[in-house]
């Protein structure tokens, strides 16, 4: 085994990317996910637990992992935020009701420090539902627009309907370079 | 680095390759007998007594379709005229050289086909309920959401009639939406959200399950509540049932039992009967998950994917094993 081969290696490890979906139950995270793979959306039912899954994009390994978004699930997103390259956060556009809880579970969020550094890509899904809001009512809302909040942080929001995967590719392709940008910057 | 991603695939692989084999001889085999009794397959298989209790005839039959090439069972049924099952009748009778003066076999045949028919049917309703999203406004699924509770907490009820406003009973809110669906182990305030992909189905099933089987159904709410092992019960309800629709539509294991049950039901009651199968299915999927769980005593919910992959595994090979296609089965029933 020369040099090379090692060097390589490390290279190879270097374009793993670790990505954390997030969001209220019901926002649609796993249709997300498994639209975006390619696999059948019909049958999806509540996430007990997680979903991990390893995507290949762009030249990028993709490490996701798919958390449950139950209220009393909530408490145990801390065990996965470790080494989180990107945070996807998921919002079902057309539950109005619950945009205020929404708002207040993500501001929670990105008060954890091990969170600090990750890209953050805000999905406003469900946008094929009618009377769903646009993804810049979204951000007004969930207060994405506040100084304090922007302050430092790489994100942005993007409207996507994971039913027919119109601005899926579109987010995440974002959130690969943004992380790209920021890590792999030697490449 | 472990290699214990392998060993599945290693497995799976010599599997297929020993299933090859098999056919490979079986093919053999039936030829061989085609060949000496003068009769196909088919007309050997139909040849039998249809009166016989269990329906074997149509479990040959089913393997029969499952193992050679033509036709497949969608091919049987792809009818332009409403999917008259036996209207395929002709094109296997001179397929498979059976004399059109053999009644027995031809009825038997018939029979098959209709079974056939049948299951595909019943498929079909039970896929139909799944795409049916439960809806507050209906009082049908108002009806099954209550009967649920009632049956799973009973004594406990709710507020007489929820439309006329704010009457309280027991401490629970109106039986719409409310935080109170979250003691029976739904995610939120509403539980129209939960049901997802499986719709009324799922619901249906875990009614059936709390009324059927009420004890069992009850012991599994009470250790859901456990301080620290707690997990939602009819959120992981919905989970069960999309497991059986698994089992349903892909598997073809649960087949067999259906059509049994169908002939038992005097074909009038059918889809009756094999909601039963497919509840009956269910039940004891969730006593499965139940006895797992509580084995394994996991530090929490979030052990929830390994252990219910457990589940299901078990399960399979518990189906596997009862649908008796066994290699010896496979090798004498040519």
């Amino acid at each position: 085994m020369g040099l090379l081969s090692i060097l390589k290696k490390v290279k190879r490890k270097e374009k793993e990317m670790r990505l954390l979906i997030l969001g209220l139950d019901n926002a649609g995270k796993t249709t997300i996910l498994k639209k975006f793979n390619g696999e059948e959306t019909s049958t999806i039912e509540p996430t007990l637990g997680f979903n991990i899954k390893t995507l290949e994009y762009q030249g990028y390994l993709l490490n996701v992992w798919d958390v449950g978004g139950q209220q009393t699930i909530r408490s145990y997103w801390r065990n996965y935020f470790e080494a989180t390259d990107g945070l996807i956060w998921v919002v079902d556009s057309a539950d109005r009701r619950r945009l205020e809880v929404c708002r207040q579970e993500l501001h929670a969020l990105l008060q954890q420090e091990k969170l600090a550094g990750a890209s953050l890509l805000v999905f406003a899904n469900k946008q094929d539902l009618q009377g769903a809001p646009s993804p810049g009512e979204i951000a007004l809302t969930l207060g994405l627009e506040d100084e304090a909040f922007a302050k430092g942080r790489h994100w942005t929001i993007v409207g996507c309907s994971a039913m027919t995967g119109d601005g899926l590719e579109h987010g995440v392709g974002w959130m690969v370079r943004d992380i790209a940008s920021r890590i792999f910057m030697l490449n | 680095m472990s290699r214990a991603w392998l060993m599945p695939t290693l497995e799976a692989w010599m599997l297929l390759w020993w299933r090859w084999a098999l056919h490979l001889l079986r093919a053999m085999i039936s030829r061989g007998v085609d060949y000496v009794t003068g009769k196909s397959e088919l007309e050997r298989i139909c040849s039998a007594d249809s009166r016989a209790p269990p329906f074997s005839m149509f479990s040959r039959f089913l393997r029969f379709l499952r193992l050679s090439p033509y036709p497949s069972p969608s091919s049987l049924l792809a009818d332009p005229t409403g999917r008259e099952a036996s209207a395929s009748l002709p094109s296997l009778l001179l397929r498979y050289k059976i004399p059109t003066s053999n009644i027995h076999v031809q009825e038997n045949l018939k029979e098959c086909l209709r079974a056939l028919h049948y299951l595909h049917e019943f498929k079909d309703a039970v896929r139909s309920l799944t795409t049916t999203a439960f809806a507050w406004e209906n009082q049908d699924h108002l009806a099954l959401l209550h009967a649920l509770w009632h049956a799973l907490k009973p004594g406990l009820a709710f507020a007489p009639a929820p439309s006329e406003g704010e009457g309280r009973k027991g401490g629970r809110e109106g039986g719409r939406e409310g935080s109170v669906w979250s003691e029976i182990g739904f995610q939120g305030r509403d539980p129209s959200t939960d049901f997802r992909g499986m719709g009324i189905f799922g619901l249906m099933q875990m009614v059936s399950f709390a009324e059927s089987r009420p004890e069992k159904a009850r012991s599994l709410l009470l250790e859901s509540e456990h301080p620290r092992r707690w997990f939602p019960w009819a959120v992981t309800g919905v989970n069960v049932s999309r497991f059986v629709f698994e089992l349903l539509t892909e598997d073809a294991v649960l087949e067999e039992r259906l059509v049994e049950a169908w002939r038992e039901g005097g074909r009038e009651g059918g889809k009756e009967g094999g909601m039963q199968v497919v509840n009956e299915v269910y039940a004891d999927v969730w006593e499965t998950f139940g006895r797992v769980w509580v084995d394994t005593d996991p530090e929490n919910v979030m052990a929830f994917p390994p252990i219910w992959s457990e589940v299901q595994r078990r399960e399979r090979r518990r189906w596997r094993q009862r649908r008796g296609d066994e290699s010896w089965r496979l090798l004498l029933e040519v």
